[in-house]
């Protein structure tokens, strides 16, 4: 028996008798709008109140002391509001506002849905990273691109359908993060790094290509004459047939993931050749990813180069002006570059892309250059899949510091996410530990005010 | 019957059975209604009944009760049991089940000669007695209490010496200790009346146990802010425990009672309480008493030097006067503030001193000595009315928690004018010590910690003078959380300080309140240390370094903001009559100082003779350095050479009790700020009904789940623990649900069979090994794996057990079964672990490079690092350990084909076997010799002919594909056999177990 590139894997040995196969598309519970998300995931926290949600009154009260004494935030003292120190200006036909920080996102405003209500809960790295892929406070649960995949099988069986975009170092949380949790382990993360060999193993060792097809034709004769001695092992079947798809992908995915195969007008674009290493990192991951897309990826993860602390690349507690620039440089071109390209590929509306990070940043400083943890309010935002255009959701105090209308919490994100991909978060369930297990808990709502009716 | 018998006792499995000839009609006298319970909690039948009902099958059969059982099942499905595996299957099967190891060439070769029953009993005994068959036991049960040895979440905290826990299990694997002596060790090891003892190590062994409840993932934020931290870190420890040793997903009632099961929300709350009422501490394992030889040595030593030190100190205040005074004075630094103070011991002669030349001194003398003494007046009136002791730790009592091999024999609870030698340099001493807990009287290697009990609801401060060196520490552990470094105060100055800790968090949450206490550790003792992103050198400095201490003289707890005033006791003393010159107060001081030497010569020194000793220390009058006498240089490098010889804790997280414990309320819908009644410490109530002696509640309650677990009336535990061991040796649980055998669990395959083993390990004193032999000598274990038409059409999933499950092996398996036939294996059993290997350091994540092949170590001997695990042993499966995983995910995805074809351990170890292989084959290669050997070694077979041949054509292949044209030299070649082992390491007949 052999399979064609594209045909449905062999069934992988699944527990609890849950029928989602690698490779195998599965049938959603309605129709979908989208097919696949693309998750840019901003760890450490975006300032929301320097990038996607404009409050002059910070500007009228800068330098003074905040009124309310129970302000919880990270860390005692003396805090003081403190303006943004960029400048905010609506952009497109919509008229949305983005501050200075994102002038190549800023030309796509009109594709964009800003989320400003966001909620998540305690404002710590870790929980907050754990919560953001899992919708639990601890590790060991399925991230959300593991339950998608779960929820929707891969569309190429040549590559796995859950990808991480990294650059080897470990986030807060830990590489739990990216986890299938309990459930099957092919929905767990491929990461991929942006530097050197994309993917631990793919590089074959042998001497020559060559070389490695005379000794797999040998392993599968022989593995072959095995299960046939024990009255043939489906086990055993399914394990020869990786080894075909293994070697398709060692020759698959160095190809899909060639952004050599590109235009200089796409590197252009996508802003190669910046100068600023970490760019062109991120415009690495940021182009494979429309290819991934293409090659029928469902859940890519793209994570911020690491820079300015360990506890994730936007956690500017000091040195805000430098580090959101420096890191807004980084991903604001490849993003809208992205988005443009999905676009006139025809792939913008089947893809959802989300732009967020674990919390957003304090309004208010210790210092003069700085902001804290927030989790109160903070942005987001989605674009692609279904989802409206040039679109602000929810409103903030004036100084940006709580939710005062149309909040939407990690768990509605994760909710209205699966909505768009024709999921229904409630019934999308895993059996495990006693009880049914679901991506929002028995929390989470879609928000249908998000999405275009 | 009696031939039976005979059969049974000769393969040495059925010693238990009795009463084989009752009366069948036991059965049928039910004496209680039980339809309505679930199958798990009905009693476990008494072996009389279970024989009864065999007696009936056996009529039809001689096959061993476990083939009694699988057979009457089979041919109910009109099914028959497969017949048996080749014999080097069964060998292989064997070894691999028992050890994780393939068997070795020998052991292959001799059985493949003489396949005999005789011979395969012979090779269960000698598997079931390998040290190897502990390792491979050990780390099935790591699975189910999710081992591991960092705490993750973002700094990735060393769990301290958690590979203690580790060696304990392969130890009692192989032992065979009880497993209901296993249970109680887990759940209340510092608990136990008569704990094991390990003479070897030294150490109690149940202590090590309760390291099972302390390898969830723990942060270390602030848990003031954030109750939820502990709350979750507890929540994973009742999940875990309800899991592993009673398969009932507890934790499902955190939020509201259990949908399916019988288990309400107050057992999940009752169950807090027990946590909530233990410490999560580091145990110190050592037995006590085992240095008492060089303690006293030391002791004997140190009073060399006192003497030493008196004699020449005595000589030293000879020396005092009025112009030598002025001396030490202005070789001072200047500190205008300090002596302004009255507090200083020579704030009286600087002021008489200070007068104008003749002035007379006695009315300024007599006004000294007034203001000093209404001061010291105010300040012990002050003292008294606003400070309340909190607790003595001067001994054990009052609920004050002391542990350390400091704190052996209570030497550290020093009285006045003791002192430590320092280790090095030319100083004999830092200064002597009040009276109090000091850690390094003895030496600094010797470690310490104190905890105080529940801190006062009803004050708003407590404050302690303590000091330390090389990041000792007090932590004030709230809620239980014990790596923040928010409340913590890190010592590295000798020198005495007064620390307020603020108590307005106490009053934050109901939680909370009930929870905080100070905690005094040296560094190594600390859960928090070493803190920060450190290079892996530095950090394994850090962990080597043994020397650390601390000593604490008061604790008080008071509502005003700060500190007591220090009294001016020993000062005042320079006022017993006046005197009216320089020379005369120089004189004064002089005979002051004399008495206190000579009270501490003679070890009767009081409080104020600390002060006037340290005074004059401090001004450099009284030397400290070695060179102060001839005699004191040897004195001090014996004491120093006898410290040298000081043994360092054997140490480990764990447990202890929190006073009389306490109860906690139930939170509506798992919400800590909806507190609802208080329920009482308890366990689950379904199981608890279900057992007929009482058991009585003591401290935290861990002592009494213990006993309910461990009890022969509960219906879970045997069961349970009998369906791992049959999960573990055919890849399929007679429930397959290993830890859940609740609703939404799987029903058992073979009930009976089920009761039969669970019976058997209670009626066999709980013996592990008893059950894994019984089943590996059954028919049912050694049939063969080939499928049938008619096995797959009946029973596809292979729940009837008509044939031998095969399966992929494990993580380990593979990479312990590649290290084992290259011959880079180490078998070098316990210790600490080895990093797993990584291109790089983490720093931030204390995630460190380990060696590719990881020494040649096994699997298990991997240090288990959350936030980046092992990247190969999780390619196949190896679990996160976030909670328990008694049954492993059993994946088959082309990313495993990636990893045996590419990756470089894979590559390396073809390497290393080539050579040994060429290096074994001497200096003329015999293709077909070397062959045989590595099939011999791989498969426990040799190759058939065909095999030969295609294998013989193989290698030709390979050999021009690396440019040989010469056969000869294709022999000689290790990059061409390096090939070829490559590809045997990627054949399923290396990979699964058939």
């Amino acid at each position: 028996m052999r399979l064609s590139l594209g045909a449905a894997a062999p069934a992988a040995l699944l527990p609890n008798g849950v029928s989602g196969t690698e490779g195998s598309v599965r049938i959603p519970h309605f129709t979908p709008q989208a097919k696949h998300v693309i998750f840019c995931f901003m760890q450490g926290g975006m300032s929301h109140v320097d990038i996607f949600d404009p409050k002059p009154m910070l500007k009228k009260y800068d330098g003074k002391q905040t009124f309310n004494d129970n302000i919880q935030s990270q860390g005692p003292g003396n805090r003081k509001w403190l303006q943004s120190p960029w400048k905010f200006r609506r952009h497109g036909e919509s008229g949305l506002p983005l501050s200075s920080l994102l002038p190549h996102l800023a030309n796509c405003a009109d594709d964009l849905t800003v989320i400003r209500s966001m909620r998540a809960g305690l404002p710590l790295h870790s929980v907050g990273n754990l919560f953001l892929h899992s919708g639990r406070n601890r590790a060991g649960f399925p991230s959300w691109g593991a339950w998608i995949n779960y929820g929707l099988g891969s569309q190429n069986s040549n590559l796995p359908g859950h990808i991480l975009m990294h650059y080897d170092e470990v986030l807060p949380g830990g590489m739990e993060n990216f986890s299938n949790g309990f459930l099957p382990a092919q929905h767990q993360a491929t990461p991929l790094r942006a530097d050197g060999v994309p993917l631990d193993n793919l590089e074959s060792k042998d001497k020559s290509v060559d070389a490695q097809r005379v000794k797999l034709d040998f392993l599968q004769r022989r593995d072959r004459a095995l299960s046939d001695e024990l009255g043939g092992q489906a086990d055993i079947d399914a394990a020869v047939l990786n080894y075909q798809l293994a070697q398709r992908m060692q020759d698959h995915l160095p190809r899909v993931l060639d952004v050599g195969a590109e235009t200089s007008a796409v590197h252009r674009l996508y802003g190669f050749g910046s100068g600023d290493p970490q760019k062109e990192r991120y415009a690495t991951h940021c182009l494979r990813a429309r290819r991934l897309i293409e090659a029928g990826v469902r859940f890519i993860e793209i994570v911020t180069p690491p820079g300015f602390s360990s506890n994730g690349s936007w956690d500017q507690h000091g040195e805000l002006k430098k580090g959101h620039e420096a890191n807004c440089f980084i991903v604001d071109q490849p993003i809208a570059a992205l988005m443009n390209d999905l676009k006139s590929r025809g792939l913008f509306d089947e893809t959802i892309i989300v732009i967020a990070g674990e919390m957003g940043r304090t309004p208010h400083s210790t210092g003069r250059d700085g902001r804290d943890h927030h989790t109160s309010c903070f942005s987001a935002v989605v674009a692609g899949g279904g989802f409206k255009k040039g679109f602000a959701y929810g409103e903030t105090d004036e100084f940006g510091m709580s939710v005062v209308e149309n909040p939407v919490s990690v768990h509605d994100l994760h909710a209205t996410v699966l909505h768009q991909l024709g999921l229904d978060h409630e019934a999308l369930t895993y059996r495990f530990s006693g009880r049914d297990f679901t991506l929002p808990d028995v929390e989470g709502h879609v928000n249908h005010q998000l999405i275009l009716s | 019957m009696t031939k039976t018998l005979e059969i049974f006792l000769g393969a040495c499995l059925w010693c238990g059975i009795q009463g084989l000839s009752a009366l069948a009609d036991d059965l049928d006298s039910p004496t209680v209604d039980l339809s309505g319970v679930p199958w798990s909690f009905q009693p476990l039948p008494e072996m009389q009944q279970l024989s009864t009902a065999l007696e009936l099958l056996r009529a039809e059969s001689q096959a061993v009760p476990i083939d009694l059982y699988v057979h009457r099942k089979l041919q109910a499905h009109g099914l028959a049991p497969a017949p048996r595996a080749a014999s080097h299957r069964q060998v292989r099967r064997l070894s691999l089940m028992l050890t994780g190891l393939p068997p070795d060439l020998d052991i292959a070769r001799e059985f493949m000669n003489d396949p005999t029953d005789k011979h395969y009993v012979t090779l269960v005994e000698h598997y079931l007695n390998s040290p190897q068959f502990g390792e491979r036991w050990a780390r099935h049960w790591m699975d189910v209490v999710r081992f591991a040895e960092t705490w993750g979440y973002e700094w990735n905290h060393l769990v301290r010496e958690a590979w203690r826990y580790r060696d304990y299990l392969i130890r009692a694997f192989n032992q065979d200790v009880p497993y209901d002596q296993l249970i109680r060790e887990h759940i209340a090891g510092d608990l136990l009346q008569n704990p094991r003892v390990n003479m070897t190590l030294g150490i109690n062994e149940s202590l090590i146990g309760t390291a099972f409840y302390r390898f969830s993932e723990t942060g270390h934020d602030d848990c003031v802010l954030y109750p939820d931290i502990s709350l979750d870190v507890m929540d994973n420890q009742i999940d875990t425990l309800s899991k592993a040793f009673q398969a009932l997903t507890v934790s499902c009632s955190r939020c509201h009672d259990h949908k399916l099961d019988d288990i309400p929300q107050s057992d999940y709350y009752g169950l807090l309480g027990v946590m909530a009422s233990s410490r999560q501490v580091i145990r110190t394992l050592d037995l006590p008493h085992q240095q008492d030889e060089l303690k006293q040595q030391l002791t004997v030593a140190k009073e060399k030097i006192r003497r030493e030190l008196a004699a020449t100190w005595m000589r030293e205040a000879e020396s005092i006067s009025a112009e030598r005074l002025d001396e030490l004075l202005s070789s001072q630094e200047p500190d205008a503030a300090q002596q302004e103070k009255m507090e200083d011991p020579l704030f009286v002669w600087r002021k008489m001193t200070n007068l104008s030349e003749g002035q007379s001194w006695q009315e300024p003398w007599k006004a000294f000595q007034s203001a000093m003494e209404t001061e010291h007046e105010r300040r012990v009136v002050f003292n008294r009315e606003n400070y309340v002791s909190f607790g003595d730790f001067s001994n054990q009592k009052n609920h004050w928690e002391f542990e350390g091999l400091a704190v052996e024999g209570e030497a550290c609870f020093t009285d006045p004018g003791d002192f430590s030698i320092l280790p090095d340099g030319p100083q004999v001493l830092t200064e002597l010590l009040p009276a109090g807990f000091f850690s390094h009287g003895l030496s600094q290697k010797l470690n310490a910690v104190m905890r105080s009990p529940l801190l006062p609801e009803n004050k708003k401060f407590v404050s302690y003078r303590a000091m330390g060196e090389h990041k000792s520490v007090c932590r004030t552990v709230i809620a239980n959380c014990t790596l923040p470094f928010f409340h913590t105060n890190r010592f590295d100055a000798p020198k005495f300080a007064w620390t307020t800790v603020d108590l307005a968090h106490i009053r934050k949450s109901p939680l909370v309140r009930l929870r905080s206490w100070l905690e005094w550790a040296t560094a190594l003792d600390d859960q928090g240390y070493p803190v920060l992103n450190t290079p892996q050198t530095e950090y394994q400095k850090l962990l080597d370094n043994p020397r650390s201490w601390f000593g604490v003289t008061q604790v008080f707890a008071h509502d005003v903001a700060r500190p007591p005033w220090q009294e001016l006791e020993p000062q005042l003393q320079v006022f017993e009559s006046s005197v009216a010159s320089p020379d005369a107060l120089a004189h004064r001081y002089r005979e002051i100082l004399k008495t206190t030497i000579g009270r501490w010569s003679d070890g009767r020194a009081r409080e104020s003779d600390v002060f006037w000793i340290n005074a004059f220390i401090d001004l450099k009058l009284l030397g400290r350095e070695q060179s102060i006498s001839t005699k004191l240089a040897p004195l001090v490098s014996a004491y120093r050479a006898l410290e040298e010889e000081v043994q360092t804790p054997q140490r480990i997280v764990g447990m202890s009790d929190l006073q009389e414990g306490i109860d906690v309320p139930l939170f509506a819908g798992g919400d800590v700020n909806a507190p609802q009644d208080v329920v009482h410490r308890g366990f689950i109530a379904a199981v608890e009904t279900r057992i007929a002696d009482q058991v009585a509640l003591n401290g935290s309650g861990r002592h009494r789940v213990a006993e309910l677990i461990a009890h022969p009336d509960n219906p879970l535990t045997a069961r349970v623990m009998v369906n791992r061991i049959w999960h573990h040796l055919f890849g399929i649980g007679i429930v397959r649900s290993v830890d859940n055998f609740g609703d939404l669990g799987d029903e058992p395959s073979h009930p009976e069979l089920l009761d039969y083993l669970a019976r058997r390990l209670v009626d066999s004193g709980w013996s592990v090994k008893a059950v894994i032999r019984e089943i590996v000598l059954s028919d049912t274990f050694r049939q063969s794996s080939a499928t049938t038409s008619q096995g797959k059409q009946i029973d596809a999933e292979n729940n009837l057990v008509h044939r031998y499950q095969s399966r992929r092996l494990e993580a380990e398996v593979i990479r312990d079964s590649m290290l084992t036939v290259s011959g880079r294996i180490d078998l070098t059993m316990f210790g600490p672990s080895v990093d797993p290997y990584r291109p790089e350091d983490i720093d931030s994540r204390k995630l460190y490079a380990g060696p590719l092949d990881g020494k040649g170590r096994r699997s298990l001997y991997l240090k288990v690092t959350r936030m980046g695990p092992s990247r190969l042993l999780e390619l196949f499966n190896f679990p996160d350990p976030s909670m328990t995983r008694g049954r492993r995910d059993r994946t088959n995805v082309p990313s495993q084909a990636l990893g045996l074809m590419n990756h470089p351990l894979v590559h390396q170890q073809s390497e290393v076997h080539a050579g040994r292989l060429l290096n074994e084959a001497g200096p003329s290669v015999d293709f077909r010799r070397s062959l045989e050997t590595l099939f011999l070694r791989l498969f426990s077979r040799v190759p058939s002919e065909v095999e030969r041949r295609e294998y013989a054509d193989f290698f030709k292949e390979l050999a021009s594909k690396h440019g040989f044209v010469s056969s000869e030299d294709a022999l000689q070649s290790t990059e061409v056999w390096q090939d070829l082992i490559h590809l045997l390491y990627n054949l399923k007949e290396f990979t699964y177990v058939l």
